[in-house]
């Protein structure tokens, strides 16, 4: 963990939520970049600098594609093209934070962190598994792919459009039974673990605020604050 | 059925949520890039995600579980706005119902309950209604005058009402299929 900064999972959690709103709701370009530099400097003093910077690349591209291409290229090919730049430009932001959650934070961890602020287990459990099983999915989507294509079944927009049945059934149906017995295996595996006694759990960790926290938190502050006030900007 | 949930099924309930969310995800912005499939999106959600649905409500038939189901939901669009969180949770809580209704036992009551829990597709869509001006400028923003013209034209004030049937009939297309599938699978395989 040297040469690691480790913030707060609550602070990073902050973040998700403030870059999610920031990116529905903020259109001018400079912005962007902007937290997408911030969300990269993160993501680099935790350890992830390598995805970090790929991610960055891939939103400038798709900032300044919206902002060359819009209202260049006429008809439903520069309408596509401009779809798919502005999904770009909202969603890597998100992924962004979301790596920045749920890479460098370890599922205890948050969990913890989630307890000091007084949420019910109720809501916890599920929010943490969802979120832990999302990664998992999608290798299971690209095992699947992989096996569609070894059995010479293809996802081409002819099968898609033409048997919509038949495909969502190859899609669906491994997908579901890879993904129940891995469910029974976490259960048991959580469970052994003592996931369902009611005595309040305690962490190895030490979870508290630390200075690049605060620092981190004022900045997202900052941004709330111009989300809120800087409509005229 | 009178127990209530216990650890594991808050574990079920996380993962088929990390499901459900997915498949939501990966329909909306397939459809997304293009404007007249993406107001289709409730219906091919309805379609697709009904079988997870399924499979996760005889799983787990204890009060609650659906509704933990519309929370994840919720809170995965309330990205964009969060009336949307709210009416997740609404569009849980009826569906929870009309399966309670049924005594978590009986498969209609649960085919039942899945249009109305597809219902929450709309919920994304729920700004068009009350705060269209807003949407319409971010398009612009976004995308330029033409596209936003174009949305605009689409986009007329009953148009939420049309939403709202395509998410009925696709959730009721998809719970058909959703028991056709438990038939040819999920009972042969022994996992229901």
């Amino acid at each position: 963990m040297c040469g690691k900064i480790a913030f707060d999972p609550r602070v990073k959690l902050l973040l998700f939520f403030v870059s999610c709103w920031f990116a529905m709701k903020v259109t001018q370009p400079i912005p962007n970049l902007c937290m997408g530099v911030f969300l990269t400097i993160l993501l680099c003093l935790s350890g992830k600098g390598v995805v970090a910077i790929k991610y960055f690349s891939i939103l400038c591209l798709t900032v300044f594609g919206t902002v060359l291409l819009q209202g260049k290229i006429p008809g439903m090919i520069g309408l596509l093209l401009l779809g798919v730049m502005v999904l770009g430009r909202i969603v890597i932001p998100m992924i962004m934070a979301f790596t920045l959650i749920f890479q460098t934070t370890s599922t205890s961890q948050f969990m913890s962190a989630l307890q000091k602020m007084k949420l019910p287990v109720k809501i916890i459990i599920p929010v943490i598994i969802m979120f832990r099983f999302i990664p998992t999915v999608q290798q299971e989507w690209i095992g699947i792919r992989k096996a569609m294509a070894f059995r010479g079944i293809s996802l081409k927009a002819g099968s898609v459009i033409f048997h919509p049945i038949v495909t969502i059934e190859h899609i669906l149906m491994p997908l579901l039974f890879s993904s129940t017995s891995i469910i029974e295996e976490l259960a048991a595996a959580s469970l052994a673990r003592g996931l369902d006694s009611d005595r309040k759990r305690t962490c190895t960790l030490q979870i508290r605020m630390r200075s690049f926290d605060y620092t981190c938190l004022l900045i997202e502050v900052g941004i709330i604050g111009f989300l809120l006030f800087g409509n005229a900007w | 059925m009178k127990t209530k949930l216990k650890t594991k099924d808050f574990i079920y309930a996380g993962a088929f949520g990390a499901i459900y969310v997915i498949l939501m995800m990966v329909l909306v912005s397939g459809t997304g890039m293009i404007p007249v499939l993406y107001i289709l999106s409730p219906f091919f959600v309805g379609c697709v995600c009904a079988t997870v649905y399924m499979l996760y409500v005889t799983k787990i038939k204890k009060f609650g579980a659906i509704l933990i189901l519309g929370l994840l939901f919720g809170i995965v669009t309330s990205t964009s706005s969060f009336i949307s969180l709210v009416w997740a949770l609404i569009c849980g809580l009826l569906a929870e119902l009309i399966a309670r209704a049924g005594k978590y036992s009986s498969k209609k009551m649960f085919l039942l309950s899945y249009p109305v829990f597809n219902l929450t597709m709309i919920g994304p869509f729920l700004m068009l209604f009350y705060a269209k001006k807003q949407f319409i400028t971010l398009c612009e923003q976004f995308y330029g005058a033409d596209y936003a013209q174009m949305v605009d034209k689409l986009t007329p004030s009953w148009i939420i009402f049309v939403l709202a049937g395509l998410a009925l009939v696709g959730g009721a297309i998809g719970s058909l299929l959703a028991s056709k599938f438990a038939k040819k699978h999920f009972e042969k395989a022994g996992i229901i």
